[in-house]
């Protein structure tokens, strides 16, 4: 049980991992790993087409068992901040398909997935507008900790999952579960841009050095 | 920065054991409670639970099959869903209530309360009149008394007086829709909804503590309107509590 650790977990990913997918990615934060299969342009059923934009949709899919609102709920999450970054507006009438298939849940899953999403679509090459990065970041007394485990998020009593963009360090999204003042709000959105620029960092260093 | 007027009544639905209606505007939302026995979970056997479920009821608006409102933040099942767990996440962030008063007996028998949220009338911002009527329901819900036969079954018994729960503080939600970085719209309506890209929904309990934080859509948004919306649902919180206290003030019990 660590006191306060304002350290990522290590980052691990590996590209290219599924044959078919136009882009894959497996991606993991300390043992919480996501396999992430993107997929697209491609075509769009009548009843999802958008004349002006790309659909974007986004899978979530647990390591066993069926979909339930909790995870409806992160394939919303998801689906929102990979939009705010693909440029949707140059492929109309088509469907960008991420999914993202949960290996293993040790913490900090929300942000794993959006990572690894972000991973998968540079991989497949979709065209983005900028890097977004997640950061999760629990709260007990005024302890904080990025990137928990499992562990460490059952003993906080605050749970703040924010998506950042990598340009400016706007809030993409913030998610929060616990009870909290404004002054501790203000105190984590600090701290997770902080390790923001990190996992930002990390993404662009893995791309450079594994162009093919 | 304003709210359409607000309305809360309690107990409207007599065959459901907590029930409450709450309106913002146009937008209304119905609530009803229904408690079922279950087993509880082997980790908590002094623990029940609630489940959360939303619908928008066909009749809510002209265009609740239409492309146009699955384009919005609710209309498709998805966004709906997504809703309906984040309404259970702040009523479990907010500790309302304490799941302790649901048990039956321990490790046997709790009460599973079922929270039924159906929107009859579709204004725009569903979450806020949502969360207000669940608030109302769970204050006017009626554990019945039980007893428990000698095979383990749990009946309902006719001697004894039904309980309430203890509710420590309500959570009170407010939605702002974003436009872009400039424009920022508290409650936004219908037609409004339909524009909007990014949605900020704040909830702040009766107390004062801060229960969500919930920031979604592809607008993105800085940490200091994060503040500038914390600081107008703080206030928010506070009138609320004066303007409808016989529902979120204080019941000495």
């Amino acid at each position: 049980a660590m006191a306060g650790r304002g350290r990522l977990r290590s980052i691990g990913c590996e590209r290219g991992v599924l044959n078919r997918a136009d882009g894959s990615v497996r991606y993991s934060q300390g043992n919480s790993c996501v396999l992430v299969c993107v997929n697209g342009p491609m075509r769009v059923s009548r009843k999802d087409e958008n004349i002006h934009n790309a659909t974007v949709q986004v899978f979530v899919k647990p390591i066993t068992g069926n979909e339930d609102i909790e995870h409806m709920l992160m394939s919303t999450m998801v689906e929102d901040c990979l939009s705010s970054v693909i440029l949707v507006k140059m492929h109309p009438l088509t469907r960008i398909q991420i999914v993202i298939q949960l290996l293993d849940v040790d913490g900090s899953i929300l942000s794993c997935a959006i990572n690894g999403a972000m991973m998968g679509l540079i991989d497949a090459g979709i065209q983005c507008n900028k890097l977004l990065a997640a950061v999760t970041v629990t709260q007990l007394d005024s302890e904080m900790i990025v990137d928990p485990s499992k562990d460490d998020e059952k003993r906080a009593s605050v749970v703040v999952n924010l998506a950042f963009n990598a340009n400016d360090q706007q809030i993409i999204l913030s998610n929060t579960n616990g009870l909290l003042s404004k002054s501790d709000y203000h105190n984590i959105i600090n701290t997770a841009q902080k390790a923001a620029l990190k996992v930002e960092k990390f993404m662009r260093k893995f791309f450079e050095s594994t162009m093919r | 920065m304003d709210v359409r007027r607000t309305a809360v009544s309690l107990g409207s639905i007599k065959t459901a054991d907590g029930s409450a209606l709450a309106k913002v505007g146009g937008t209304t939302v119905a609530c009803g409670l229904k408690l079922e026995v279950g087993i509880p979970s082997a980790l908590k056997p002094k623990e029940g639970r609630f489940e959360v479920s939303l619908k928008l009821a066909s009749l809510c608006s002209p265009e609740i099959n239409k492309k146009s409102l699955g384009r919005t933040f609710v209309g498709n099942d998805k966004r709906i869903d997504a809703m309906a767990a984040t309404i259970k996440k702040t009523i479990a962030s907010s500790q309302m209530m304490n799941l302790e008063e649901l048990c039956i007996k321990e490790g046997a028998s709790v009460w599973v309360v079922y929270i039924d949220l159906v929107c009859v009338d579709f204004s725009g911002n569903i979450f806020d009149a949502a969360l207000m009527a669940v608030g109302g329901a769970l204050r006017s819900l009626q554990l019945p008394p039980t007893q428990i036969a000698e095979d383990g079954e749990v009946m309902l018994s006719r001697e004894g007086k039904s309980s309430r729960l203890t509710i420590k503080r309500y959570p009170i939600s407010i939605s702002f829709g974003i436009l872009d970085q400039k424009h920022i719209v508290a409650d936004p309506t219908a037609e409004e909804e339909k524009l909007l890209e990014g949605r900020l929904s704040v909830a702040f309990t009766t107390d004062g503590h801060l229960c969500l934080v919930h920031k979604e859509g592809r607008e993105s948004i800085s940490s200091k309107r994060i503040n500038d919306c914390l600081d107008i649902a703080e206030k928010y919180a506070e009138k609320m509590v004066k303007k409808h206290p016989k529902v979120f003030g204080f019941v000495a019990s």
